[in-house]
């Protein structure tokens, strides 16, 4: 069986490609770094990561203007046909602004605000625990409220819509796929437990069919034991082994083998 | 006694090049708005104080938070700001559209809020808004045409209405 061959898509003030290409690389598939007006053709490739950074600077709103891009359109046809996308932080900007994600009314349904945190304005990091909750192409590999430890980088990462009535439906549909929670599962929502203020501690939400997520979070920035603070490691083998992070990458691959190539 | 609150506006606007407003001129072009002529953004505020207006004005634009002199316009009132104060001798040529944008449920910028309050004694301050006031000029069309598509506009691209409301403000 080939090697699943990902694209990583990078905007001018993309700054995660990198680590993004390197954990899909050790989850098993191949990786290449396509610009935004790459004449690639994007049919070639079986999946996709739109990663963090600062996609034209968030001029006018982070993720705004690289939803407007034509590569976005080709992204969305392609996530039609099944094919898996995950956008991450600035990626999952992008994925709502395009309206893609929840994807539910083709407009534009959510907004990643500006954080509510009761000490800092906007831009704010720290590590987080991640809960893996509903079912999608990227958490297959995760048990049931599996709980990990993950970073968040972000000053617009608070989900949020007007519509009252589509928090209950993607909670219906199985479209939240990772909550805020602390050290032991439960999901609390206030801050720190809750980084940005986002509705319901939501972390990550994927489209209906489960094959396009977009996470505030950083699974690439935990997928190495060696990433994870306050870790003991022994030596530099276990440093350089698969932290839960993984996972998600890992899913990913088992998602385009079983779904795509089969 | 009751102690009566003024209602000041702030508009600050770049004296150098804005590159967020030359970005978005250069992608609504590319959306196909070819009548739009020029864009501005300017950073808006507004200030329900206790105190005198004058004092107030005086101090906030010398402490450097709101306006640096150096890169800075600013137009001050007390009360609505007249559109014909920050969009200038442009209005004479009409199809202007001045679109503020502000944040939905009145979340206040506590970073900035706090370093007014608390480090700088504006002790008056009872309540801040920040939003983001853009002006379209259009080079023809009507007043309920550019209308129209100011308002398509702001949806389009410079609002995300599940967090943000606009309004069209008055070009007068």
């Amino acid at each position: 069986m080939p090697s699943p061959k990902i694209a990583v898509i990078m905007f001018p003030g993309t700054n995660c490609e990198q680590e993004s290409a390197r954990a899909v690389i050790s989850a098993g598939m191949t990786a290449e770094i396509i610009r935004w007006n790459s004449p690639a053709k994007l049919d070639d490739y079986d999946g996709f990561v739109l990663p963090g950074g600062f996609s034209y600077e968030d001029r006018i709103r982070a993720g705004i203007i690289a939803a407007q891009e034509s590569i976005m359109s080709d992204i969305k046809r392609l996530a039609d046909l099944g094919k898996p996308v995950i956008g991450i932080c600035n990626g999952a900007q992008i994925l709502v602004e395009s309206g893609i994600i929840p994807g539910l009314k083709n407009k534009v349904e959510m907004a990643l605000a500006p954080n509510i945190n009761p000490f800092v304005s906007g831009y704010y990091c720290t590590w987080v625990y991640l809960r893996s909750t509903g079912k999608s192409a990227f958490n297959s590999l995760f048990s049931p409220n599996e709980i990990f430890p993950v970073p968040v980088a972000h000053g617009e990462g608070r989900f949020v819509t007007r519509d009252k009535e589509l928090i209950e439906t993607l909670k219906k549909n199985n479209q939240i796929i990772f909550w805020y929670c602390d050290g032991s599962g439960e999901v609390i929502e206030k801050f720190p437990i809750n980084p940005n203020g986002s509705s319901y501690n939501i972390a990550a939400v994927s489209n209906e069919k489960g094959n396009v997520l977009a996470i505030m979070p950083h699974p690439e920035r935990a997928s190495f034991k060696r990433q994870i603070p306050n870790l003991v490691k022994r030596d530099i083998q276990e440093a350089e082994s698969h932290a839960e992070g993984i996972k998600v990458f890992e899913s990913m691959k088992l998602y385009i083998e079983s779904q795509l190539f089969s | 006694m009751i102690k009566m609150t003024t209602v000041v506006e702030i508009i600050v606007e770049f004296k150098i090049p804005d590159t967020t407003a030359i970005t978005t001129y250069h992608l609504l072009y590319k959306l196909g708005y070819k009548n739009l002529r020029k864009l501005s953004r300017m950073e808006y505020y507004r200030f329900s104080i206790a105190g005198d207006f004058r004092e107030f004005t005086n101090k906030i634009v010398k402490v450097d938070v709101l306006v640096n002199a150096n890169k800075h316009n600013y137009f001050i009132q007390k009360n609505v700001l007249s559109a014909k104060h920050f969009l200038g001798d442009d209005l004479s040529i009409g199809g202007i559209m001045p679109i503020l944008v502000l944040v939905k449920n009145d979340i206040p910028d506590k970073g900035v809020l706090s370093v007014l309050k608390n480090r700088l004694g504006f002790e008056q301050i009872k309540r801040m808004e920040k939003g983001i006031l853009w002006g379209l000029y259009f080079d023809e069309g009507d007043n309920n045409s550019t209308m129209n598509i100011s308002r398509e506009i702001a949806r389009r691209l410079l609002v995300n209405e599940n967090y943000q409301s606009f309004e069209v403000r008055s070009r007068m």
